[in-house]
This record gives structure tokens, sequence and C-alpha cells, in this order.
């Protein structure tokens, strides 16, 4: 019941309360209406007596001349007419009073009442003597009946002239009824136009209260504002439908917008992450370029100088330099970023040999290669290794070339070695050089974690590989900072941290960097 | 919000059905006062009428003793022409008691004529008829109810001695047209008998009659001025009616004439017991009303119930003059409040 006085809507609430308004102002005009019709009525009523009288009169008179045409004439017409007139009269004093009581009126209706039976006795009786020829008697009987007939005006005229006086004082109390009842159906309409208006109002407001409110709402999420609260009305009307489907608008729309900014942030991260990549590697090509002469140009040169030395016999010369235009040509054609681990065992064998020949052969490289691993099949970031190496020849094994070793090793990682990135094949690059202590391990780490900026993403600055001691300028600061670099692209080119790891036992024991290649 | 309007809508319908409330009780007490007024009439077995043209105190207070005594005995008495304009001879009201259908007639014939045949009229048609003070001998009404002329001539000797002075007294007697030749001769001689009984020393009266009362409207008032400023002024002036004493008075009051004309009235009309209290006349007659309409209405109602009556009821006569009128005063004003009494 409560359900459904609820799930009204507005229009048959409109009606409900109109019909409802309608029926209580149609009730008091039917009340007001019925009494006053009563009210006529009952003054009418009030002067009956009086016309009920005045007929009297008339049909006494009537009787009268109907017998005096009949005594003169002894027509027909005439005798009808008095029979007629006759039964009128008795039809009329028959309603009168035929009790003695106090009241001088219904005393006077009873003496009409009887005074007529007299009267009308006497006039038939006038009737029959002329019917019978009898002049004398119904001349007799014709001056009793008009003497009774003026008898009967006399108290016809009293009872008229009572009853007119009552009436009178009887019409005065119903005027007086009159205005009271005037009054109060004033009242009751007024009464009635109050709670007319009151609920007229009342349906108005709870009508475009909520109306408002829901514009009010509109206008605030036109301005932009999504966050505002629109209460459910909760009278099942069709503004209540309209502010919920509102409210569910809101919601969706409050929903799709963070969806879309989750998308945007996720896509411009994306977009940072790739821009910082490409940063970092023109940034090294830059750096390297910027340090060294044109790799290009080099490259050309160096093997113009290898065909020279063919031409001239001389097979160790043109083998250098073949080597130098190898390693040149290496970092000209890898600057898209992708190598094969084959590809970077060979930079880091042709470095090695650079630096052999210009320390004499005094660097002792061995590499130590998994024979089930393809390595032409296993893709990893270019200028990885000879970074890592360059570093263990410049800072492990520097200051004695004699007895220093490099060694590389590459192998399968197992479960131990890297939990998390497994299959992986583990890289790593060891000398029995200077090593490290464990303060300057975590700052080349730290170093390495700038460059990612701690999310992964590259901080591009001028940092790069510095391929220093090919130019014999490298300085101590470029160890970090070109470890840096290959720990930031191994981060940026795996999506992930911590693919290279630098230990060491301490000082003089030598320095131990693996780098995993996830094959995943 | 929703209980607001609910308490507001039914605080407007409550007002609303207060006032239809409070109309329609008002409304129907009184349209009904109006319309179905009350009948709270007495309604009575009989139906009496009382007929007398003389519309003087006295009549008035005969009716109304006689209509206390009808009412307190189950009939309704009604006036004949009290209620219409009309004015009716006694024969036409005796017809219209018969049209009527009355129960019964309470005549005073006030007038000369012949009424034996109207009487007898009403009484063949089983009405009967009682009259008042003046009878109509030989007609069929069942009883009489009054005084003997005898003992008012006697009454009116005895004051006429009281008055007489030496040598002639000229004494008038005002009558009416009712007034039967034999029942005036009856009076004059009793009168006439009680002065020579009683004896008045050297003094002789001359006794004329006058009527002062014909019939026709203000005859009695036009007929003692005339007589009493004439050239034959009597020395007692005896009225036969209130109404001639109430002129009576006013006329010697107007013209002097109270140490000259010594007036005995009749009955105690408020006018005449002032006089005598001023002693501007000697005495009056006066009847006890209460008996008379006690009397006569009783009589209508014993003949009704057992079929018989006396064929006549005395009423007494009293003098009241200037020795007795205090105490007559303060009789009449203890009957008068113990008759309040009874109607309270």
């Amino acid at each position: 019941m409560r359900k459904g006085r609820e799930n009204r809507s507005i229009q048959s609430r409109l009606i409900m309360i109109m019909a409802g308004m309608m029926l209580l102002v149609l009730a008091v005009n039917l009340y007001v209406f019925r009494q006053s019709r009563t009210m006529v009525q009952t003054i009418d009523s009030v002067f009956v007596s009086n016309s009920t009288i005045v007929k009297l009169s008339d049909t006494l008179d009537k009787v009268g001349s109907s017998m005096y045409d009949y005594l003169s004439t002894r027509g027909s017409s005439s005798l009808e007419n008095f029979y007629r007139y006759e039964e009128d009269l008795r039809e009329i004093t028959t309603s009168f009073n035929d009790q003695n009581t106090s009241s001088p009126i219904l005393m006077l209706e009873k003496n009409i009442r009887e005074m007529s039976e007299a009267y009308l006795e006497a006039s038939e009786k006038a009737i029959q003597a002329k019917r019978g020829r009898n002049v004398e008697e119904y001349r007799r009987k014709y001056a009793d009946s008009k003497r009774l007939n003026g008898y009967i005006d006399d108290a016809v005229y009293a009872l008229n002239s009572r009853r007119f006086s009552q009436n009178s004082r009887n019409y005065q109390m119903l005027q007086n009824t009159m205005g009271v009842l005037e009054a109060s159906s004033m009242m009751m309409i007024l009464a009635a136009f109050v709670m007319a208006m009151f609920l007229a109002v009342m349906l108005i407001r709870a009508i475009f209260g909520p109306l408002k409110e829901l514009a009010g709402a509109a206008d605030r999420v036109a301005a932009g504002d999504f966050n505002v609260d629109v209460r459910e009305t909760g009278s099942g009307d069709e503004i209540a439908v309209v502010t919920h489907a509102f409210r569910k608008m809101l919601f969706s729309i409050r929903e799709y917008i963070e969806r879309q900014r989750a998308s945007m942030e996720k896509e411009s991260r994306m977009k940072e992450n790739a821009l910082a990549m490409q940063a970092h590697l023109k940034e090294a090509q830059l750096n390297f370029l910027q340090a060294q002469i044109n790799p290009h140009f080099l490259f050309n040169s160096l093997n113009a100088g290898s065909q020279l030395a063919a031409l001239e016999g001389a097979d160790r010369t043109q083998d250098y330099l073949g080597r130098m235009a190898d390693f040149f040509r290496y970092d000209v054609q890898k600057t898209g970023g992708s190598a094969s681990l084959e590809e970077e065992l060979e930079l880091v064998d042709n470095y090695i040999y650079i630096l052999n020949v210009r320390f004499s052969g005094d660097i002792h490289f061995e590499k130590i290669l998994d024979q089930d691993i393809r390595l032409s099949d296993i893709t990893m970031p270019s200028m990885t290794l000879q970074p890592i190496v360059e570093n263990a020849v410049q800072h492990g094994i520097h200051d004695d070339h004699e007895h220093g070793r490099i060694w590389l090793y590459v192998e399968m990682a197992d479960s131990e070695d890297a939990p998390d990135v497994q299959p992986a094949v583990m890289i790593t690059v060891s000398d029995n050089g200077a090593g490290m202590t464990a303060g300057q391990i975590m700052q080349l780490m730290e170093s390495g974690k700038r460059k990612t900026n701690g999310t992964g993403i590259p901080e591009t600055d001028s940092d790069g590989i510095t391929s220093g001691d090919l130019a014999g300028t490298g300085k101590e600061e470029t160890a970090g900072v070109a470890m840096g670099n290959v720990m930031a692209r191994l981060t940026l080119y795996y999506g992930r941290e911590g693919l290279l790891r630098v230990s060491s036992d301490g000082p003089g024991l030598g320095t131990q960097v693996t780098v995993f290649l996830p094959l995943r | 919000m929703m209980k607001k309007v609910t308490a507001a809508v039914v605080s407007c319908l409550s007002v609303i059905g207060l006032i239809l409330l409070g109309t329609y009780i008002y409304y129907q007490n009184h349209v009904n006062q109006i319309i179905g007024q009350p009948r709270d009439d007495t309604v009575y077995k009989r139906h009496y009428l009382f007929i007398s043209s003389d519309i003087s105190d006295m009549w008035q207070d005969v009716f109304r003793a006689a209509s206390k005594a009808a009412g307190g005995s189950g009939a309704y008495l009604e006036w004949c022409g009290q209620e219409t304009s009309a004015r009716y001879s006694d024969e036409e009201g005796i017809e219209i008691g018969v049209a009527e259908k009355v129960d019964g007639i309470l005549l005073y014939e006030s007038t000369e004529k012949d009424l034996k045949a109207a009487v007898s009229d009403a009484q063949s048609r089983g009405i009967p008829v009682v009259t008042l003070l003046r009878d109509i001998e030989d007609s069929p009404r069942i009883s009489y109810v009054g005084f003997s002329n005898y003992e008012r001539g006697r009454l009116y000797g005895d004051q006429l001695v009281s008055l007489l002075h030496r040598g002639e007294n000229k004494v008038c007697v005002l009558t009416d047209n009712g007034d039967s030749e034999g029942e005036l001769n009856l009076l004059y001689s009793q009168m006439t008998q009680t002065v020579r009984e009683k004896g008045a020393d050297g003094a002789t009266i001359s006794l004329s009659a006058v009527l002062a009362d014909s019939g026709e409207d203000f005859d009695a008032e036009e007929t003692i001025r005339n007589l009493l400023m004439g050239d034959s002024v009597p020395d007692i002036l005896i009225c036969e009616t209130s109404v001639q004493t109430d002129c009576a008075i006013q006329t010697i009051i107007d013209n002097n004439l109270v140490d000259r004309v010594q007036v005995i009235g009749y009955y105690t009309a408020d006018m005449t017991l002032s006089a005598i209290q001023r002693e501007l006349i000697p005495a009056a007659l006066t009847i006890d009303t209460d008996s008379l309409g006690h009397s006569a209405v009783g009589a209508l109602n014993e003949y009704l119930d057992t079929g018989h009556v006396s064929d006549y009821y005395n009423i007494s006569l009293e003098t009241v003059n200037a020795k007795n009128v205090y105490q007559y005063l303060r009789m009449k004003n203890l009957s008068e409040d113990m008759a309040g009494g009874e109607d309270g």
C-alpha cells in the first residue's frame, strides 16, 4: 500500500489532488446549495398556508357564484361547476384541523372546516329545492348559505391574517438563519480554498524542489564538477526516475573519466619510457661521437689503411686495422639497440685484440662458453658487454696488466643465481684486479638506479658510454657512468631491474660483474 | 514534511467539518422550530361558544373566568367574533355556533331581538344554550345563570335611601335594548318598594328610564352626555352596565357635576373603584364574575354529562361603597393573587 503510494506518478498525484480538491469544493457547494434549497423550500412552505387560504377563499367564491348562477338560470354547466367547486372546497377543508385545541389558528381552521360543511349543506339544499321548484325553500336556503359564506369569509380573513402574521415572524427567523448559513458557507468555502492553496503549494514544491536540485546539479556538471550529489527523492514519480537516471549517468561519467585517466597515465608512462630509452641511446651515441672522431670516417679510414697494409704486405697491420674497422663498424651498425650475444662477444674479442696490440699483449682475457647455448639466438641490448669488459680493464687490472686476468663466462643461470629471472643466460665478467669496497659497489649500483630514476625510466643526462681507453682519455668517473648506463639500458630493455650485479671480495681481490639475460 | 501536510489537511478538514456540523445543528434547530413548530397546544374534547357583543371589562372578566373553568373541564371556550374583525349579532352568533357544530353556547343577550327561534334551532341540533345575566324567557335554553332583578332592585333601593334628600329626587335608570319590559318593571317596583319600606323622611322619588344603549356604536356615551347636560338633570343616575358607569363618571367629572349628580355604578371596573375611593360616586353594584363564569360552564358541562341541569343558577350581587371599597379591593387582590398562583 505504502509502496503503491510512493510510486504514484506526478500525473496521478496531480489528478488525485485536483480531484480531491474539486470533490471537496463540490461537496461544500452541494451542501450550501442543498441548505439554500431547503431554505427556499422552507420559505415557500411558510407561505404555502397563506396560499392555501387564498385558494380556499377563491373556491368558496366559486361555489357561491356557481350556486347563484344555477339558482338564477338552472344552467347545467353552473350545476357542474357547483359540484366541481364543492368537491374542491371539501378537498381543501379536509386538510384543516378538526380538533378542539388551545391554538386560535387551529380553532379557526376547525371552524372554517365545520362552517364549510354547513355552508355546502345549505347550498346543496338550495340546489335541491331549486330542482324541486320549491321557491320559498331555495330562497331561504340561499340566504342561509350566503350568511354562512359571510361567516366563513370572516373566519378565512382572520385565519389568513393570523397565518400571515405568524409566517412573517417565521420568515424573519428564516432570514436570520439564512444569514448564518451564508456566513458559515463563506467560512467553509474559505477553508476549502485555504486547503486547496496549501495542497497546491505543497504539491508544486514537491514537484519542483527536486527538479530545481536536479537543474542545479546539471549546471555544476556542465561546469565540469562531477563531484555533485543528487539525493534520491524516493517519491517514485517521473522526477525520481530522472533523478535516478542522472545519478547513474553521473556515476558512469565518473567511472569513465577514471578509466581514461588511468589509461592516459599508463600511455604517458610508456611514451616517457620509450622516449627515455631513445634519449639514452642518442645520448650514448652523441657522447661517443663527440668523444671520438666520426666512426664512419674512422671506419672508412681504417678500411683504407687495412687495404694499404695488404698492398704493402704488412699482414699484422692489415689484421689490426681490420679489427679496428670491425669494432667501429659494430658501433655504427648497432645504433638500433639490439644485438645478438654472439655479436657482443665478437665486439669484446675485437676490443681485447685492439687493447693487446696497444698494450703489447698484456691483457689476459679468457672466454668460457657453454656450448649448449646458441649465441646467435640470444638478443640483448647492444654495447652491453664491451663497457663491462672495458671497466674490468680500466679499473680492475689497469695497474697490473701483467698479472691481471679477465674471465668471461657465458652459461645458463640456475635458480640459485637468479630465482626471479628464470630461464636466463648468465654472463659473468670477472677479474682479479683492484676489487671494490662495499661502499664503492653501492655507489656503483646507486649510479645505475639514478640512471633509471628508480622507476625503470632512465635519466637523460650527459653521462654515457665512454670508450676512453680506446682513445686513451679514460677517467675514473666514467667507470660508474658506463656501468650505470648499461644497467639502465638492461632495465629498460627487459622492463625489470636487478639484471646486473656487481660483487667483490674486497680491495685487491678482484671484481665480478654478472649480467642476466632473460630468455622470455 | 508529509506529517506537516497531513496535519494541515486534517486541520482544514476538521475546520470545515466543525463548521458543517455547527451549521447543520443550528439550521436543523431553527428550521425545525419554524417548520415543525412543536404542537404543545392542549386538545379539548369540547368546544363552547361564548356570545356577548358587550366587550366591557366585566364581560372580559366573565369570559376569562369561564374560559378557565372550561379549560379545567376539557373544553375550549371561544368568544364569538373576537378572532374576526366582524361584529355579529346574538342571533348570528348562535347561527355561527350551529354552523361550527360547537358543543354548547354561553349567551349574553344584548339585543331586544327575540332569540327564541335561534336558541331553539341550536337546541334542536343538540347544542345546549346557557343564558347569562339576561334570560330569554320561554326559550328552550337549558339554564340561566345570573341574578334576579328583584334582588337588584332591592340593592338599588338601599342605596337610594342613603342618597335621597328631602323633596323630590329625580332618579334616572339607564337601560339598554336587551332589557325586557317585564324585568325592568320588576326592577323599578322593587326599588320603589325598598325606598318606601326603609323610609326617607320628606323624600320622594321620581323614577325615569332612559335607553342608553340602543345597539348603535358609542350610543351610551352620547345619551349620557345629553342627559346630564340637558335641562332635566337627574339627582341620582343608576347605571346598568360598566360602560354606562364609565361614561357617567367621565361626564360628571368633565362637567363639574360631581356634587350635583349621584351616580350608582355597575361593576367594579378600575375606573369605578377609583371613583368610589375618591368619593366621586357613592356606590356601585357588582357581581362575582368568577362565579358567573364558573357556573355557566358548569351548567353546560353538567348538561352534556348528565343530560339535565338546573334551570337557574343564582349569582349574588354586592354593593361597593366608600365604606367597604378598601376591604373589597383587598379581597379582590387576594383572590387575584390566588388565581395567579394557581395559573403559575
